[in-house]
């Protein structure tokens, strides 16, 4: 009898010792395994989701979308002749006033203004209440019929406005009254632009009456389309690329519904999941102690086995198949919690995005997080298991059993490195970033080994220092170095942990400061859109007429898209996936004799003040990694149908982040004058005075749009304070998995803890002495961690922060000095707890039983 | 007059060496013996003397830096470890001064392992069956489901004995079997011990403190320093 049934019933008797020594065992793959089934149930729900509701996020089956101009009557007749449902919206954005009782409390704000007509929405419902709550019935009527225009509006404008339903406010030329609150627009996720500002909602006739609409303002003509329900979209869609094949417009439909969504839903899952992953490999230290010390309780067991004549295989089956049950049970209680959590989560987050999808349970995602959870049990705990079967049974004509020394045998490399090599590919399968996920594999891999030699370079630099010390000092030094210390069991369970929290912390860190903290003293309070040809003179004299306002700069702003480079269709043009943004939309284009700000020119000249040959333009390195592209070639842009080839006279490099207006191509003078063109501005502006422009130019100028740069910075803060929550929980869940590990490895050198203090208190040894050197040894050791962690977590922000999301790098202090001090904190107070327990163990008891 | 051809046991020129942090320590030297089959032989000397260190190479369990070992007709210096560990399986019984029972399982299943780590049976019943009536024969009917922790010291070391004889093995090798147990509990083992190899006819060797045991056995071999300083046959 042999094999995997005798190693099961060898198994199940060995599990009757009950799971004494396995909580940290299970506690590591239950917080492991949880998040892992957390992010990735809720990861496929968002999809579902998206998916399911992918229609009324588009807005129809189909979405034609164009800039400045509505669509033609030609494609509408087109599909209305096939039987297909329209509607017709137009997006833009536009500042809305409102009167408080004096001119004092009259406020502005930007909002993203959405016209619709009768047969909006196509799929989904349009929710709108009054001031109680109540839903509105047929909003859509209420929206369209005559006498006053009427507007709804999201209930953060109404906040901003300071207004309530039934109060007015200035929308361009026109005053609107506030009919309703919006409580759920269908198509809001599915809008091309980002959700900036708030949105109001209002009639097609009415803006067409309220003067927003001026020739080159950047506004957005949508034709939303219902299919039948068994067309094909695919086919109509491909009918509608060949018949209308020289149209400017973009085209798409519910198969790529919300695709800037998707994107940065998959990259935020993706970075929880590689943090979720990290949690669990930090479990997987704990797993290794706990197996450890497990396996050294049973050398003498694996010993008697082999005097009656175990084969060596049949041991090793037993303790892996106990090792699966411990671990599967662990997997279950992490498999369900991680389900739980999701099942909370889904609800805030349905809301959030307008979702209809039911919470619902992903077998896939299950089995990933299970694979997960099954890989790292076997990569931490088969090692100890291998090892501990050299025992030699000899050893049990010995009082005591010595622990078998860890070392690599071929059995135990070759097992590892299967398991790693799994690891890593469920790593690259899962992750749609494949890069990042090698990078984070080795990345992982490497920090491991890091903190384990850490451990192993501070014993060997401490071995060198000449002993030094007396008392508490001495015990300290002796214990850091002395055999069987566990200097590196506290690098590593504590080192990974750290390490993970301050890469988020500096990564989160240097982003938001890139993006809101910056704001040097030359960064603009305003950015000023959609200022017409004729309004620039008295734009421009407004602002010389108000005190405080400096640094006032003006460009053109015409909208258009590279059609070809060097004669080749740019689609095909194209060699830089990561510059593919250049094509995705129509993109600003302006002129101008004098080298923009912030520029550097890296090939090739700038043209002269007075240059009036041939049309020339200057690039950004973007276009020059896009295209490949060197000064002397060609690109061909067009703007509303007329095409301009220019030749390129320079490359520059251009800071994005510098709060300036910046383009991915500045035309020479003479090319592009007389195109239909707005004007872009920026401006400074004392703070106490920004509200009061703000509200003078809305009125003068109702179709100028400002963004005030505090108010921005402070909605971009808002999000990225939400998404920073999710990613710091799942940092905090790797640093508490490293928290449970260093517990794990302290307890088990209780005992000898304990030992060490009923010699030291027989010897004489004061209370005060004992604490002293114990909390100092755990004091430096969490220090030193924390330096190393800290170090680590630096080079792989800045890395990640310049070579990735190519920033400036901060340097943040506060963040480096926090993880130290908790680092401290955590190894001093868990340290003291510890040394507490070994002190108040009685001296008498323990002595006797030697 | 036997040949090592004919002995049950033979040991040509055994010489074991450890390497440890003091450097290489020589643990028996040149030791020679033979013995025949149902011996019961007593190996007696002070401690360090090498006695539990001639056991394991008697055992399969040590292989000596040099010499010959020979048991039942197989060289043991030929054999692999899988081959060692099968060997030891069918034809040696040994018993732990300290039980070394596994404490998470009962008397009925210790004494059960080295049958259910054999090929020989191929039915979980016929194993414990055997086992059973084995530890009946011990006089621990009774204790079958008991766990080692219910245990005395001298039903555990009963059930250490069963275990050591449930494969019927042709040599018992005893490590100071009543070294953990009080004086009467201790005659009642070696009465056991001496009653069932005699109705086996198996060979027992046992290490011991207490020169009474070792006279009550055929055979004395007296380790000093690693050598055998003399042999004596009672």
């Amino acid at each position: 009898m042999s094999g995997w049934g005798l190693g099961l019933r060898l198994a199940l008797r060995e599990l009757r010792g009950g799971l004494k020594g396995f909580f940290v065992f299970l506690l590591c793959i239950v917080l492991g395994t949880a998040t892992i089934t957390a992010v990735q149930n809720t990861s496929a729900n968002l999809q579902a989701g998206l998916q399911k509701d992918a229609q009324s996020i588009l807005g129809g089956d189909i979405k034609l979308r164009q800039i400045y101009n509505p669509l033609p009557e030609s494609v509408k007749n087109y599909l209305g002749d096939r039987g297909f449902a329209l509607s017709e919206n137009v997006e833009t954005n536009s500042m809305v006033r409102s009167d408080g009782a004096n001119e004092d409390e009259g406020r502005s704000t930007l909002a993203q203004v959405k016209a619709v007509d009768g047969n909006y929405p196509l799929y989904g419902s349009f929710e709108v209440s009054d001031a109680h709550g109540n839903p509105l019935d047929q909003p859509l009527d209420i929206l369209q019929s005559g006498g006053t225009y009427k507007a709804y509006l999201d209930p953060e404008l109404l906040a901003r406005l300071n207004v309530t339903v039934g109060g007015m406010i200035g929308l361009g030329e026109l005053d609107f009254v506030v009919t309703g609150i919006i409580q759920n627009e269908p198509d809001r996720l599915g809008g091309g632009r980002p959700p900036i500002a708030p949105r109001i909602i209002i009639s097609r006739d009415a803006l067409n009456k309220s003067g927003l609409l001026q020739p080159g303002s950047m506004a957005y003509h949508n034709l939303l389309v219902k299919l039948d329900t068994n067309a094909d979209v695919g086919a109509v869609r491909s009918d509608i690329e060949t018949d209308f094949a020289n149209e400017n417009w973009r085209i798409r439909d519910r198969t790529n519904a919300a695709p800037s969504i998707e994107r940065f839903l998959d990259r935020l899952v993706l970075f929880l999941t590689l943090i979720s992953l990290t949690a669990l490999l930090v479990g997987g230290i704990g797993i290794y102690n706990a197996v450890r010390a497990y396996m050294t309780g049973r050398l003498r067991i694996i010993a008697t086995f082999k005097s009656v004549g175990a084969q060596r295989h049949v041991i090793l089956k037993t303790y892996m198949i106990q090792i699966f049950i411990l671990g599967t049970l662990g997997l279950l209680v992490g498999l369900a919690t991680g389900l739980f959590s999701s099942a909370v989560a889904w609800p805030f987050i349905r809301e959030l995005l307008s979702l209809s999808q039911d919470f619902a349970i992903w077998p896939a995602a299950l089995l990933v997080a299970a694979l997960f959870g099954y890989l790292t049990l076997f990569l931490f705990s088969a090692g100890p298991v291998i090892n501990a079967l050299d025992v030699a049974p000899t050893q049990l004509f010995r009082d005591r059993i010595d622990p078998v020394k860890t070392h690599i045998t071929v059995g135990y490399g070759l097992t590892m490195a299967v398991l790693s090599a799994l690891l890593f590919m469920l790593v690259y399968i899962v992750s749609p970033d494949k890069e990042l996920a090698v990078y984070f594999t080795v990345g992982a891999a490497l920090t491991l080994v890091f903190f384990n030699y850490l451990g192993v370079g501070i014993v060997y630099l401490f071995k060198m220092l000449p002993r030094f010390g007396t008392g508490a000092t001495r015990i300290a030094y002796t214990n850091i170095i002395r055999p069987g210390n566990i200097t590196s069991q506290i690098t590593l369970s504590l080192g990974l942990g750290l390490t993970v929290l301050v890469l988020v912390a500096l990564i989160e860190g240097n982003f938001s400061q890139a993006v809101t903290g910056s704001i040097s003293k030359e960064a603009p309070s305003f950015f000023v859109v959609d200022i017409q040809k004729d309004q620039l003179n008295d734009f421009n004299n407004l602002l010389a007429e108000t005190e405080t306002v400096s640094d006032v700069r003006t460009s053109a702003n015409i909208r258009g898209r590279i059609k070809s480079v060097n004669g080749m269709p740019a689609e095909e043009a194209i060699i830089s996936d990561e510059n593919r943004w250049l094509l995705s939309n129509d993109r600003g284009l302006t002129y101008t004799s004098e080298i923009p700000e912030h520029s550097e020119i890296l090939e090739g000249e700038w043209w002269d003040s007075d240059y009036q040959g041939p049309p020339l333009v200057s690039v950004v390195e973007d276009v020059r990694e896009a295209f490949g592209v060197t000064p002397g070639d060609t690109i061909t842009v067009e703007v509303l149908g007329r095409e301009v080839t220019a030749e390129i006279a320079n490359i520059r490099s251009v800071n994005w982040l510098n709060y300036t207006i910046s383009f991915a191509l500045t035309f020479a003078p003479g090319a592009l004058e007389n195109a239909p063109q707005t004007f872009l501005a920026t401006f400074r502006i004392d703070p106490e005075q920004e509200s009061a422009i703000q509200r003078q130019i809305s009125e003068d100028f109702p179709n100028i749009t400002l963004i005030r740069l505090s108010e921005a910075m402070e909605t971009v803060s808002g999000i990225l304070e939400k998404i920073g929550i999710a990613v710091r929980i799942a940092a905090v869940i790797a640093l508490i998995t490293g928290i449970f590990v260093l517990t794990g490895a302290m307890a088990a050198q209780n005992e000898r803890r304990v030992y060490e203090a009923v010699i030291m208190k027989t010897l004489g040894a004061s209370r005060k002495t004992i604490i002293t050197a114990y909390l100092s040894e755990y004091a430096v050791l969490g220090l030193l961690t924390a330096l190393a962690a800290t170090a680590i977590a630096s080079f792989g922000a800045w890395a990640l922060v310049t070579k990735i999301l190519e920033l400036e790098w901060t340097f943040l202090p506060g963040t480096l000095v926090s993880t130290a001090v908790i680092a401290l904190i955590i190894t001093v107070i868990l340290g003291g707890i510890g040394t507490l327990r070994a002190l108040n163990h009685p001296v008498a008891s323990y002595l006797r039983n030697e | 007059m036997t040949s090592s051809d004919t002995n049950f046991l033979t040991l040509e020129n055994i010489d074991l060496s450890l390497s440890s942090q003091a450097g290489q320590v020589d643990i028996l030297k040149n030791i020679s013996l033979s013995e025949e089959k149902g011996e019961k032989i007593a190996i007696v000397g002070p401690s360090g003397s090498g006695k539990s260190s001639l056991m394991m190479i008697m055992a399969g369990l040590q292989r000596p830096s040099a010499g010959l070992v020979k048991l039942s007709g197989c060289a043991l210096n030929d054999l692999d470890e899988a081959g060692l560990t099968e060997f030891r399986r069918e034809n040696i019984g040994i018993v732990f001064q300290n039980f070394h029972l596994v404490p998470t399982m009962t008397a009925l299943e210790n004494t059960a392992l080295p049958l259910e780590f054999s090929d020989k049976f191929s039915s979980k019943d016929e194993v414990f069956k055997k086992a059973e009536d084995v530890l009946t024969e011990v006089g621990l009917s009774h204790r079958l489901s008991h766990y080692p922790s219910q245990l005395s010291g001298g039903e555990q070391q009963r059930v250490a004995l069963a275990r050591a004889l449930v494969a019927s093995p042709k040599i018992i090798l005893a490590d100071e079997p009543t070294g953990n147990l009080d004086q009467e509990t201790g005659e009642q083992i070696i009465q056991l011990l001496f009653r069932l190899a005699d109705q086996s006819g198996m060979t027992l060797i046992l290490i011991t403190h207490d020169p009474d045991l070792a006279a009550r056995c055929s055979k004395q071999i007296k380790l000093v320093d690693g050598k055998i300083e003399n042999t004596g046959k009672v």
